[in-house]
């Protein structure tokens, strides 16, 4: 059944919760891993996406939340989204690892942010390759489709498998990429030293220029100029492996990343 | 009145027009803007680039004297049509070009006295061993090529060649670029700067050789060089005891086209050796001009041979005063294909090993 709660009531849980000094190895906001405040998703997409979300956080000790409200929860979707984090009480371990996503129906914006360890890993641009595969769902106000893809990118970021980073290649795609590297390039080197041996076979060649009839010392050059014309600049942006990161009202610093839709 | 110059942008081509703002050209098709300095000077060195022009003396011809062909006789093959002269105690009757070995000896009618001869230097059993030390260096010739392989004929022939002097004068006119990184922290730059630069000035050139004869493949011929002029003699017929000699079919007027291909090579490689610190150096004119040609005929030392292997007629040329050799060697596949195999298996090791490294 799908559970109602708003954020408000969560922030009062958590309060009264971490005063009744209860120990939990997860925090408040494990046991609302999703909350609809806007009704968006029905009952059985609610529980479908909370069940994945229960699923990756048990397989990867890593937080997974998303929060869609009607009204903003602050000023800013970015400070929304730290104070529900954080006064939710989301985040596993002591570095509370996790990452939220925030969406506000009203003002149309949405947030991620990150928190501990896991900060490193959803840096800019993984964030980036979650955006670009969630948020069109979102303009086209189909939020099921938008968290269920947020879930497999989550997945697929913390697996290392990710696309975005080309260093990083997993499992059996590794073994096949090296062989395929090293059998072109392989037979790129071969062709090209065998070409060349077999030139040496045919010695008839016949001349292009008189480099060997020019007379010594005779070239003498009359004139001569290098004239500048004009200048252009290209430049590119620097893809951004670092997380930038920000400190919330907490205390507690953030990563994240957010725009509207 | 003066004619108005009218600059054209070297972008795009369109017009440019002077801007009081900055004081410069500005183009309005593409947004950019030139110095008129720089501009005048790039016209002015546009302009002095010319059509090529190539102006060669003509031949002046020496006949033989009476007493120059006493002891020549001439030959022709009623094979493949070559008119050649000899020593006329000459016992070897095979033609140098075609290998028949009926040629037939004919009264020696006159022919252009040679300015000069460099007389062989290289007896045929020295030529035979230059043969042998270069076909062991060819690197898939066939383990049998040594036994089976049999010179079908060989003759030492002086080859008449168009030796051709000039003076060249060129303007060249070139694009260029220079290129520069650099970034912040947010951004990598490039920033390109674009040049156009222009090289003028003169080379001279001697002796360039442009082979006379059909007969003789002219790859072949051009494949032997370069022979050592200071070798060369006033022409006598002693020289020819024991040789045959190719009277030219291929006039000098036929001939300087090779020769003026060849010299505005040189003459443009030579120019563009001057430009240096640039990048995608592209040429836009170039305009060349021959002076104080001179031409003169002459008779060039070569050694023909037709080997067979394996049923097939392979044709090599051996400089007859240097011992160069050149030709075209049977390809062993067998033996191309293992060093294939070869050179794959060790790339593959390697690669497959940086292979591991570079996708973690």
């Amino acid at each position: 059944m799908k559970k109602i709660i708003s954020v408000s009531m969560l922030f009062i849980l958590a309060f009264c919760l971490n005063f009744s000094f209860s120990v939990s190895a997860n925090g408040v906001g494990a046991q609302f891993p999703i909350i609809d405040e806007g009704n968006v998703l029905s009952d059985e997409e609610f529980s479908e996406i909370e069940a994945r979300f229960v699923e990756i956080r048990e397989q990867y000790v890593c937080d997974i939340a998303a929060v869609i409200v009607n009204e903003p929860y602050a000023d800013t979707a970015q400070q929304a989204a730290d104070n529900i984090y954080d006064y939710g009480d989301y985040g596993v371990g002591e570095n509370y690892d996790g990452i939220l996503f925030y969406i506000c129906l009203d003002t149309r914006e949405y947030h991620f942010t990150t928190c501990g360890d896991v900060a490193q890993i959803f840096n800019d641009n993984a964030l980036i390759y979650i955006e670009d595969n969630v948020i069109k769902f979102l303009k086209e106000d189909d939020f099921y489709k938008a968290l269920k893809n947020y879930a497999d990118i989550i997945e697929e970021v913390l697996t290392g498998s990710y696309a975005y980073n080309s260093v990083a290649v997993a499992g059996g795609n590794r073994i096949l990429l090296i062989i395929g590297f090293a059998v072109l390039i392989s037979l790129i080197i071969a062709f090209i030293a065998t070409f060349i041996q077999v030139s040496k076979m045919k010695t008839a060649l016949e001349q292009d220029n008189a480099s060997d009839y020019m007379k010594k010392g005779s070239f003498n050059l009359t004139g001569q100029g290098d004239i500048f014309l004009y200048s252009h600049i290209d430049r590119r942006e620097k893809p951004k492996n670092k997380s930038s990161t920000h400190i919330s009202s907490s205390g507690r610093s953030h990563g994240g990343r957010g725009g509207s839709f | 009145m003066d004619n108005i110059q009218n600059f054209k942008c070297p972008c795009c081509d369109a017009g440019l027009e002077f801007s009081p703002l900055n004081g410069k050209l500005h183009c309005s098709s593409c947004g950019n803007d030139f110095e008129v300095v720089a501009m005048q000077q790039m016209t002015d060195a546009e302009n002095s680039v010319g059509e090529s022009k190539f102006d060669w003396e003509n031949y002046v011809k020496r006949e033989f004297n009476t007493e120059d062909v006493n002891g020549i006789s001439g030959y022709t093959c009623p094979s493949c049509g070559a008119e050649i002269m000899g020593d006329e105690t000459l016992g070897a009757t095979i033609c140098p070009y075609c290998g028949n070995a009926n040629i037939i000896k004919s009264q020696f009618e006159g022919s252009l006295k040679p300015d000069f001869i460099i007389p062989f230097k290289f007896n045929k059993e020295m030529a035979i061993e230059e043969f042998e030390k270069t076909y062991k260096k060819a690197p898939f010739l066939p383990d049998e090529f040594k036994d089976k392989s049999k010179i079908a004929e060989m003759s030492g022939v002086y080859v008449p060649f168009w030796m051709f002097d000039c003076d060249c004068n060129a303007n060249v006119t070139y694009r260029a670029q220079r290129i520069s990184n650099w970034s912040d922290s947010n951004y990598y730059y490039t920033k390109t700067d674009f040049y156009h630069i222009y090289r003028s000035g003169g080379l001279s050139f001697a002796n360039i050789p442009v082979d006379g004869s059909l007969k003789a493949d002219n790859t072949y011929m051009e494949a032997l060089e370069p022979f050592d002029y200071n070798d060369a003699s006033n022409f006598n017929t002693a020289y020819l005891s024991g040789y045959l000699a190719d009277k030219y079919d291929v006039s000098a007027e036929e001939s300087v086209d090779r020769a003026n291909e060849r010299v505005k090579t040189s003459t443009l490689n030579a120019f563009r050796d001057t430009v240096g610190g640039y990048i995608n150096v592209v040429p836009i004119s170039t305009g060349v001009n021959f002076s104080g040609g001179k031409i003169r005929y002459a008779l060039l030392p070569v050694w023909m041979l037709n080997v067979k292997y394996l049923d097939k007629i392979y044709k090599f040329a051996i400089n007859g005063q240097t011992g160069k050799v050149v030709g075209e060697y049977p390809v062993c596949k067998k033996k191309r294909n293992k060093f294939f195999m070869k050179v794959f298996g060790i790339s593959l090791l390697i690669t497959a090993v940086i292979g591991l490294f570079l996708f973690k």
